[in-house]
């Protein structure tokens, strides 16, 4: 499993009524995107969400396999 | 003093500071080159730690903030985010009301 995989895997159980999206625009599998779409960030700052996302995917960062992952966060609404 | 309280003490110690990979005049890594870029260009007045230099630092960062990455801004005192919030809240001009709000110093003043 890729680590783009693994970054979709846990955020989709994470958001699971919620869009994923993971992109790998290097090609690289080490600096990954991701967009999420979802009704938990609505009323909440990019902090709040930012910070949602990390928990969802905390281990990924820990055992050094992600390096960067650019984040986009938004609510139903903000679409 | 352990690692933490040095930290606070850091962050605390001017309105603005940013913890980056590198220096303002040379980052070290793209993330916090635009960091740099956006502060720049607001104008405002920061300090600027490079975490490349000390391990203990680069790791306390990391737990202080609950935030697994550099770089990481901080207005008085307070943690912002990292590179894609900065960039988002410049983008719609909410960074530089913070400045404003927060009393900041700015050379390039509207």
């Amino acid at each position: 499993m890729t680590t783009a995989d693994l970054v979709k895997t846990k955020l989709t159980s994470a958001f699971p009524n919620g869009q994923v999206e993971v992109r790998d625009p290097m090609q690289d599998d080490t600096h990954l995107e991701a967009t999420i779409v979802s009704d938990d960030f609505t009323g909440k700052s990019r902090l709040q969400r930012h910070r949602l996302v990390n928990e969802a995917i905390a281990d990924a960062f820990g055992s050094n396999e992600l390096h960067a992952l650019q984040i986009t966060t938004r609510s139903p609404d903000e679409v | 003093m352990d690692i933490l309280d040095k930290i606070s003490n850091m962050v605390n110690e001017a309105p603005v500071v940013l913890f980056m990979k590198g220096e303002p005049e040379f980052p070290m890594c793209g993330f916090s080159a635009r960091v740099v870029q956006v502060l720049n260009k607001i104008g405002v007045e920061y300090t600027a730690y490079n975490v490349l230099e000390d391990e203990d630092i680069r790791q306390g960062i990391k737990e202080f903030a609950n935030w697994p990455t550099i770089p990481q801004l901080y207005v008085n005192g307070e943690f912002i985010g990292g590179c894609d919030i900065v960039l988002e809240m410049f983008e719609a001009g909410e960074l530089q009301t913070l400045f404003k709000e927060n009393g900041v110093a700015n050379s390039n003043a509207a």
